[in-house]
């Protein structure tokens, strides 16, 4: 069993090295392999209403350069957090992993979570790494750092509001969002208070199709 | 009834099935049984909802009728702000913000145990942005904070009506009073359980106080005045939104024996009404419209963002001016409807006037308050004395209808000079003046006089007095009388 | 990877040092005309909505800004250089179904009354996207509030800017805006900074009036503290962050539009 967890960790460094621009993920993630999109007007296939209609490049905990519309694909489970937060964004992870978790397996590796930081500054991508093991997220999730403006209109897609606090920590709303396979929002919960069973019955929903 | 099947070849099988077959049902009907028992609970009762549908919302001074539910259902509500112009008196404008576009909003009636499933509409042509507060909703900000909504765009928000009573909504965006101040609140009734007694009349009355740069009557287009709204100085208060929008044409009407009710809010911002009916009694209070009753009140308080319920039956006709009783209000600034009730009149109730008197003045005499006693052995005055006295006393007290030339009145006062009446009679004239004339016909000079003279309550020394001048005056010619005199006919 | 992101960052850091005055070539469609904008002096802001935990005063670099909004005739070469802001091709995701709808056409705007108006019934996303096009960018809520809160040139003795502001708020919305510099110049030379149109900032979702997100979510922050209002007197600044409150991104509103910032260049 360890065996095979250590040969694929090494398969997973290997071809992440030799692509730059591709985003390459284990066989058991979420993400499609997709060529990094250069165009200002939206693919096609994404749709009016997806969130993959933005088109900044963002980094990633594993150092990789991505768009959003590397998502496609999947449901996904997003939020905005930032890893210096000490009460409420590790309670919001912890729901978004019950949630994941509550899903049957099949369901479950079809589901990608995403956790979009508000604070460039000090989330860089090896600060990410280390709160993904903390957390101890595995490889269907996404960790992204993106400059203060690519944040600031993910924010504003979302409906998240947030601000930064003298000190570097941010003031901000503690939304979950479910994405379909498309990109489109289709259900937001309370990431602290509430049930998590419509977000499961909707993943469920969502995996079927 | 179930029928068990035996497999005699599986006993631990068998008894696990037994045991299945039996509990699923009994959890089933014992569930169904508790969830029976739900029904019809208290104030906090969340039962289900069986229904839904959009109730009809009438604007002031008209109310709905009642549903009358048997059980909740899912009420949907729509209400659009809209920012406009209005009339707000005679030749002054004012912008107001408006529920509905009309000021009060619409009343909503719904019943106790409804979900309202609330729909804010700010009209894409406002500037404000907007948000409603209802007193009727147990949650935070009344649903303020859910239906913060800027123009163009539709806010919605579902809550459970849980306690009866009449409350007032309005708009709470900062600044909330000056939301209030232009106009954006109404009233929403919800009905008790078993719902309200019969009523032939229902009304909605809103009262509320405008704040304007301008003085009260200033013509034109007037703007909202902060610093008078935080002195709480209004220019107007006001039924309904404006001057005389429930009076003379527009008053409210009912017929003798109705049962009227009357919902009446008051949104402030600022005041706390005194609400009272011209000639009418309350019979019935809903204290500031909650479920304790009070009886009989002619004024009731009403405080600033909230309301009441008053009920009374219409026993006369007539006009009735329904006024807040901090009374300048009612009269300087606008805070005056009217009914109007047509039907059979009840002399026994209220007669009307009865009888147009000619009023007496009184005495203008500092001994007036002192009883009539003669100071002990006062020496008798001498004639020119008593003529002098009486005629001053003669001045304040008969000269008003003898007139100071003694000629009376033809045909209602006898006159004094030169009347045979007086100089003949045996008495001198004292009893006259001692005890007065009450309609007794007598003739004087010939001609014929039935009238009052009044009993004025004199002592002997004014009366004394008064006929040493009377008999003295005018050709008229005789001794002095003296106190003695009197005292002798009054104590006959 | 990361030798060729920080070489990357560097190159751009240069560029604004080596077309000082230029606008930066990576634009394309560069519009024939350019608003005029005035440079605002740094200085110290305090947040109308301010937490117990913050410092009450916020720097403000110098920075410049539009002397007056953008119009409908400006925001027109805007969408004829790129038609994927045009009224029938913009995505749902950008703005909603009120984006332009006072022009009569994707390139028209059919009133000739208003082409110096403001433009309004953009999103946050089209102001964003203009503003780009030029080279600029919105102006945060507090470079905005602060260049806003300047006096009336010529404000009489005794007058308040707050009356002003309360005084068009009683006014209901114009049927058509009148043209840009119609009302008052500010201290900054900056024109209609209130009394024309709300404006769009770049972080007007940095509002959270507690329990006031409209969302079934609470609003919370991630440093406990409350909010409160410095000047509970402001009652026109109140309803402005109201309105910022019940924003999102994608509306287009009649009466909101924009005026672009620029950083200052430090030669500048």
């Amino acid at each position: 069993m360890k065996t095979n967890r250590i040969l694929l960790g090494l398969a997973t460094l290997t071809l992440l090295s030799c692509h730059k621009s591709a985003v390459i993920k284990s066989t058991l993630c979420c993400a499609r392999d997709r060529a990094a999109i250069t165009a200002t007007t939206p693919s096609p296939a994404v749709g009016n209403n997806s969130v993959y209609q933005l088109t900044g490049s963002w980094t990633d905990q594993h150092e990789k350069q991505l768009t959003l519309s590397k998502l496609q694909g999947h449901p996904q489970i997003v939020a905005m957090i930032f890893t210096h937060c000490a009460f409420v964004c590790p309670r919001v992870v912890e729901k978004m992993k019950a949630i994941r978790d509550s899903l049957p397996a099949a369901v479950r590796n079809q589901v990608g979570g995403v956790l979009v930081s508000f604070d460039p500054d000090r989330d860089t991508p090896a600060q990410l790494r280390s709160y993904a093991t903390q957390r101890q997220l595995d490889d269907h999730w996404e960790l992204l750092k993106g400059n203060s403006d690519q944040v600031r209109e993910l924010s504003m897609v979302l409906n998240v509001k947030y601000q930064k606090l003298s000190g570097g920590s941010f003031s901000h709303t503690g939304n979950i969002y479910i994405l379909d396979g498309n990109g489109n929002i289709v259900q937001s919960v309370d990431g602290l208070g509430g049930s998590i069973g419509s977000a499961v019955s909707t993943l469920n929903r969502l995996a079927s199709r | 009834m179930k029928v068990v099947y035996l497999n005699l070849r599986k006993p631990q099988g068998n008894i696990l099935r037994i045991i299945l077959l039996f509990l699923i049902p009994a959890c089933i009907s014992f569930t169904a049984c508790r969830s029976n028992k739900k029904a019809g609970g208290s104030s906090t009762d969340t039962t289900a909802i069986t229904g839904e549908y959009s109730p009809v919302s009438t604007f002031a001074p008209n109310v709905p009728e009642a549903k009358n539910n048997a059980k909740p259902k899912k009420v949907i509500v729509e209400i659009e702000v809209v920012e406009k112009v209005m009339k707000l008196a005679d030749g002054v404008d004012y912008t107001f913000w408006t529920f509905g576009g009309k000021v009060p909003g619409p009343f909503i009636r719904v019943h106790e145990g409804d979900e309202v499933e609330l729909h804010l509409n700010n009209n894409a042509n406002n500037k404000m942005p907007h948000n409603i507060d209802l007193h009727a909703v147990s949650g935070p900000g009344g649903g303020a904070e859910a239906t913060m909504t800027v123009p163009g765009h539709s806010s919605v928000f579902r809550f459970r009506a849980l306690n009866p009573g009449l409350f007032v909504y309005h708009c709470a965006t900062a600044p909330v009073g000056m939301h209030i101040a232009n106009g954006m609140y109404g009233l929403i009734l919800v009905d008790p359980k078993d719902g309200l007694p019969y009523a032939d009349k229902e009304f909605y009355l809103m009262q509320g106080e405008f704040y304007t740069t301008g003085k009260n009557g200033e013509p034109g287009l007037q703007p909202f005045d902060m610093d008078k709204a935080i002195k709480e100085q209004p220019e107007y208060v006001v039924f309904n939104g404006s001057v005389g929008s429930t009076t003379g044409d527009n008053a409210l009407h009912a017929k003798v024996g109705d049962r009227v009710r009357i919902y009446i809010g008051n949104a402030g911002p600022n005041l706390v009404s005194s609400f009272h009916v011209i000639g009418q009694i309350f019979d019935k209070v809903y204290v500031e419209g909650g479920s304790e009753i009070n009886h009989n009140v002619a004024t009731t308080l009403i405080p600033a963002g909230g309301g009441e319920i008053v009920e009374f039956i219409c026993k006369e006709p007539g006009t009735f001016n329904i006024v807040d009783h901090s009374i300048f209000r009612a009269f300087n600034q606008g805070a005056l409807a009217q009914l109007v009730v047509t039907g059979p009149a009840d002399k026994n109730i209220y007669s009307g006037k009865q009888a147009d008197q000619f009023y007496y003045p009184p005495i203008q005499d500092e001994k007036k308050d002192k009883p009539a006693v003669e100071p002990a052995a006062a020496p008798e005055p001498s004639f020119a004395d008593r003529f002098k006295d009486g005629q001053t006393l003669f001045a304040s007290n008969c000269s008003s209808c003898h007139q100071t030339t003694g000629l009376g009145l033809p045909g209602s006062f006898p006159p004094l000079a030169k009347s045979d009446f007086l100089m003949s009679r045996q008495d001198m004239g004292i009893g006259v003046v001692l005890h007065g004339i009450n309609n007794e016909a007598i003739t004087v000079n010939g001609k014929h006089y039935q009238g009052v003279m009044p009993n004025l309550s004199l002592t002997d020394d004014q009366v004394a007095s008064i006929l040493t001048y009377v008999r003295n005056s005018w050709g008229n010619k005789s001794p002095g009388i003296k106190a003695s005199d009197v005292k002798k006919v009054r104590n006959q | 990877m990361k030798t060729v992101s920080t070489l990357l960052m560097m190159i751009c850091t240069l560029i604004p040092l080596k077309h000082y005055g230029e606008m930066p070539a990576v634009h394309r469609g560069m519009p024939a005309r350019n608003a005029a904008m005035v440079s605002i002096p740094g200085g110290s802001y305090r947040p109308f909505l301010h937490r117990k935990d913050q410092p009450a005063a916020v720097k403000i670099h110098p920075f410049s800004l539009d002397v007056n909004a953008v119009t409908n005739g400006e925001f027109l070469d805007f969408v004829k250089a790129n038609p994927k802001w045009a009224r029938s091709k913009i995505s749902p995701l950008f703005a909603d179904a009120g984006y332009l709808k006072q022009w009569t056409g994707d390139f028209e705007i059919g009133d000739d009354k208003i082409i110096n108006s403001p433009v309004t019934n953009v999103s946050w996303f089209a102001a964003d996207a203009y503003a780009r096009w030029k080279g600029k960018r919105l102006p945060t809520q507090a470079e905005w509030e602060y260049a806003a809160a300047a006096a009336p040139v010529g404000m009489q003795k005794g007058a308040r800017l707050t009356r002003i502001i309360l005084a068009w708020y009683d006014h209901p919305n114009p049927v058509i805006l009148p043209p840009v510099q119609s009302t008052y110049k500010n201290a900054y030379g900056l024109y209609d900074m209130h009394g024309l149109i709300w404006e769009w900032v770049e972080d007007f979702n940095s509002v959270i009036i507690q329990g006031n997100s409209g969302t079934n979510a609470d609003s919370f922050s991630c440093a406990a503290g409350s909010l409160g209002s410095v000047n509970k007197e402001d009652y026109a600044a109140f309803m402005r962050f109201a309105f910022r409150e019940g924003l999102q991104a994608r509306y287009a509103i009649n009466g909101l539009g924009f005026r672009c910032a620029r950083d200052l260049n430090r030669f500048d």
